[in-house]
């Protein structure tokens, strides 16, 4: 099958299908049910293809210049994309209608997230975060970050959102509009964060190869750093049940559990790879695999509740840039030769 | 990763004033037809004047890394939009990056080293610094900023050349190779200059010879002077009168012969001797022969010291100073003694800014663990004022060379090509502030074997 070569093939994994749709792909977004699938790529298409069988649907020239993020709305309807152009654009999935320019930020949009609602879409433009509702109206704005930001995750319970930069973790409510948002600080120049599902953790990694840990629950937020990484900590993925973060900061993923005390003094699972690095890791939404992969274009799947055990191996052309689950176990990978290759995980 | 299979994409770092001619520099860059495609982040607002699809804008953003060293930072800018670069590779070949004239360059150059994803996919090529020949020797004592692009530049355009006198144009020259032995230094009128000169000059390739004028490295020696004298056994007497220095260092060896090879032995050990302690002689009191390095303390009104010669033979005697900056004379039984043979070498450079570069250049062969702690420690506490190192070494027990160079507390190292019966020596340039030459020789020197 082009652009997936012979690798360690377990059981667990079933490539489905590889194309070449062109660039470099940058992002992509899985629909809600996992029928289509949304990739972005370096000269600025969104392609829309069918899960099944990879056939494509449709064709976007959505920015000029690299697509950065795509991003489809819970409710199956709409998807987002921003680019380097500085715009936000958003199309209806079921007939390719074009909806417009929602957001013209005169600079790169870096991250976009649609709420678990589905009523907002975050964005982010260098220090500037901004939040707004279908209509296109901006309901929280803030340009108060130390540095262009690097990361942005809505809390699963909704109504709140984090954004990483410089030194800090900020926390925004919505709603809250007037008010400052929370900043837990660190001394590290954050390049990822995350809540856990549960809403009760912020996990982040960093440029100087630590990983930051918040445990939000006591009145005054415990703040853990974890150190020992190869490199900076360029990727990390929670489990459904908040009970473990994976992180990866060179060629192993190190899983950390928050039980207890949290993983201050525990010691973590390390999975080795023969990544030199690697730059993404994603863990299932049913919580059953864990998946990685990097600079080399391995892509690792553990299968497994606890990710023990020895991973499946699958090769990819050139280096994996983008990767992620969908709600029913394919496993889209993308890299920048342009090969994008799904897999469908059979129950373990 | 050796050069030939290196396919990373190079960067040059483009720096200097707005003024200096860098844009102008930038902008012929772009336009010439040398079938290179150039891929530019700007730092300057929107100062190129050609429609290029890869021009990119980038706001400085300096990340200090959390191992509590203020020299340990990186432009987070850079690392975000160099990664974005490479999901374009194949549509360029090289990358400039130009960054303002107020930029340190330090976060700059260690990027190149600190991140590994950068690391991975670029390779930094050299530091191009343009410089208003006019405007910078008004300005180059006071310009903290212009001192600092002038001691990281890898190559150095003294630009604007037709508007400064020959003259000063020299005395500019030498201060800048004052501040930064290992630059090279051109001279242009429009930023006029053949790319060659500044893309693809691998000037952070750890090659096994240093750039360095070879008499930087030789004629920085500890002593002024040196001169052969036949000596016969027993008490000589040493004059001098004041002069501009109230102590005057003085080593005295034995020579195995009067032949040009038994004298350059000497003065490789008189170097190490003269990084020895010094032991002070009070007038009227002895200089020692041998590997003592004797400071004569000359008053008011002159010193007179005694030299006791053990055997008769040729022997040599090396000053600090000039002999005629303090009318020094060498007596035996009340005659005046002339050296069979007498050299000068050049005074280190003075400085007017506290930038400087200092040169070490040694036969033998280094201890390493010896010297590892020391460069280690000697980074930890004088990283800060230590901008750029480069050196070639000579390693006790290993067959080939070890070349290295750093920023900062950075410090990347190779094994090179062996030795192989050349004679084994060491070079070794720091370039940075308020350097102590006497301190890193030394430090330098204890780690011989």
């Amino acid at each position: 099958m082009p652009g997936v070569t012979a690798g360690k093939q377990g059981e667990a994994a079933r490539p489905a299908w590889t194309l070449q749709p062109g660039e470099c792909l940058t992002d992509h977004a899985w629909s809600p049910d996992a029928r289509y699938v949304a990739v972005g790529d370096a000269v600025g298409r969104l392609t829309l293809l069918v899960a099944e069988d990879g056939r494509v649907e449709r064709v976007f020239d959505a920015h000029e210049g690299d697509v950065l993020q795509t991003a489809w709305s819970p409710d199956g309807e709409l998807i987002a994309t921003s680019g380097l152009d500085g715009a936000v654009r958003a199309w209806r999935a079921v007939n390719g209608e074009r909806l417009g320019v929602w957001a013209s930020e005169g600079e790169w949009v870096n991250r976009i997230a649609w709420s678990p609602d589905g009523r907002h879409l975050a964005l982010t433009a260098g220090k500037v975060l901004r939040v707004m509702n279908r209509r296109g109206e901006t309901v929280l704005e803030y340009a108060g970050h130390a540095s262009t930001v690097t990361a942005l995750d809505w809390h699963q319970g909704g109504g709140r959102l984090l954004t990483a930069c410089y030194r800090g973790v900020r926390l925004f409510t919505l709603g809250d509009r007037h008010r400052e948002p929370r900043v837990l600080g660190c001394m590290s120049a954050l390049v990822n964060a995350a809540w856990s599902p549960s809403g009760r953790y912020v996990c982040a990694g960093s440029q100087d190869r630590e990983v930051h840990f918040w445990d939000l629950k006591p009145t005054r937020p415990a703040h853990m750093v974890m150190r020992g990484y190869a490199s900076k900590v360029a990727a990390l993925s929670w489990s459904p049940d908040s009970r473990r973060v994976a992180t990866a900061g060179g060629e192993a993923v190190v899983v950390w559990r928050t039980e207890g005390r949290g993983p201050a003094g525990s010691r973590p699972d390390e999975h080795r790879t023969a990544e030199r690095r690697l730059t993404a890791v994603a863990w299932s939404p049913d919580g059953k695999r864990l998946a990685a992969s990097g600079t080399e274009g391995g892509v690792y799947i553990w299968p497994g509740a606890g990710a023990r055990g020895e991973p499946e191996r699958y090769q990819m052309e050139a280096p994996v840039t983008t990767m992620g689950w969908s709600a029913h176990a394919g496993l889209l990978i993308g890299d920048r030769a342009g090969y994008l290759t799904a897999m469908w995980c059979r129950d373990a | 990763m050796d050069a030939v299979n290196d396919d990373r994409v190079p960067v040059t770092v483009l720096s200097g004033f707005l003024g200096s001619g860098k844009t102008t520099l930038l902008n012929r860059i772009l336009t010439e037809q040398h079938g290179k495609r150039i891929a530019v982040i700007e730092n300057e607002f929107g100062e190129i004047g050609i429609d290029n699809e890869l021009v990119m804008h980038s706001d400085e953003e300096i990340f200090e890394m959390n191992n509590g060293c203020i020299c340990c930072t990186v432009r987070g800018d850079l690392i975000r939009i160099l990664g974005r670069l490479m999901t374009r590779r194949d549509r360029f070949d090289h990358i400039m990056i130009e960054t303002t004239g107020l930029a340190d360059p330090g976060p700059v150059a260690q990027t190149f080293f600190m991140d590994d994803e950068i690391r991975e996919n670029l390779r930094l090529d050299a530091i191009v610094t343009v410089v208003d020949a006019k405007h910078v020797a008004q300005h180059i004592g006071a310009s903290r900023e212009c001192q600092e692009q002038i001691a990281f530049a890898d190559v150095i355009l003294l630009n604007k050349t037709d508007l400064v006198a020959a003259g000063a144009l020299d005395d500019l020259d030498e201060a800048i190779r004052g501040m930064n032995a290992v630059a090279r230094i051109h001279r242009t009128q429009h930023a006029e200059i053949d790319i060659g000169c500044v893309l693809g000059v691998r000037a952070f390739e750890l090659r096994s010879k240093l750039d360095v004028d070879p008499d930087f490295l030789k004629e920085e020696l500890p002593f002024e002077w040196a001169g052969s004298y036949e000596l016969s056994a027993g008490n000589h007497e040493l004059h001098c009168a004041p002069g501009p220095d109230p102590e005057l260092d003085v080593v005295v060896l034995e020579l195995a012969d009067a032949s040009p090879a038994a004298f350059e032995a000497a003065k490789k050990q008189g170097v190490l001797d003269f990084s020895g302690m010094p032991v002070r002689i009070e007038p009227g009191g002895a200089l020692m022969v041998g590997g003592q390095r004797n400071r004569l303390v000359i008053a008011e009104t002159g010193g007179r010291f005694a030299l006791n010669v053990p055997r008769t033979g040729r022997h040599v005697l090396f000053t600090q100073h000039l002999p005629v900056e303090l009318d020094m004379k060498l007596r035996h039984n009340g005659a005046p003694l002339a050296p069979e043979e007498a050299r000068e070498y050049a005074a280190p450079h003075e400085h007017d800014s506290s930038i400087s570069s200092v040169g070490i250049g040694t036969p033998g062969s280094l201890d390493a663990d010896r010297f590892e702690s020391w460069m280690m420690a000697l980074l930890r506490i004088k990283g800060v004022d230590i901008f750029r190192m480069k050196g070639v070494l000579s390693l006790a027990g290993k067959e080939e060379r070890f070349v290295f160079q750093g920023v900062h507390m950075l410090f990347d190292g190779v094994e090179d090509r062996p030795w192989d019966g050349e004679e084994r020596y060491n070079q070794l340039v720091f370039i940075g502030r308020n350097l102590d030459r006497d301190e890193l020789e030394q430090g330098f020197r204890a780690c011989l074997v």
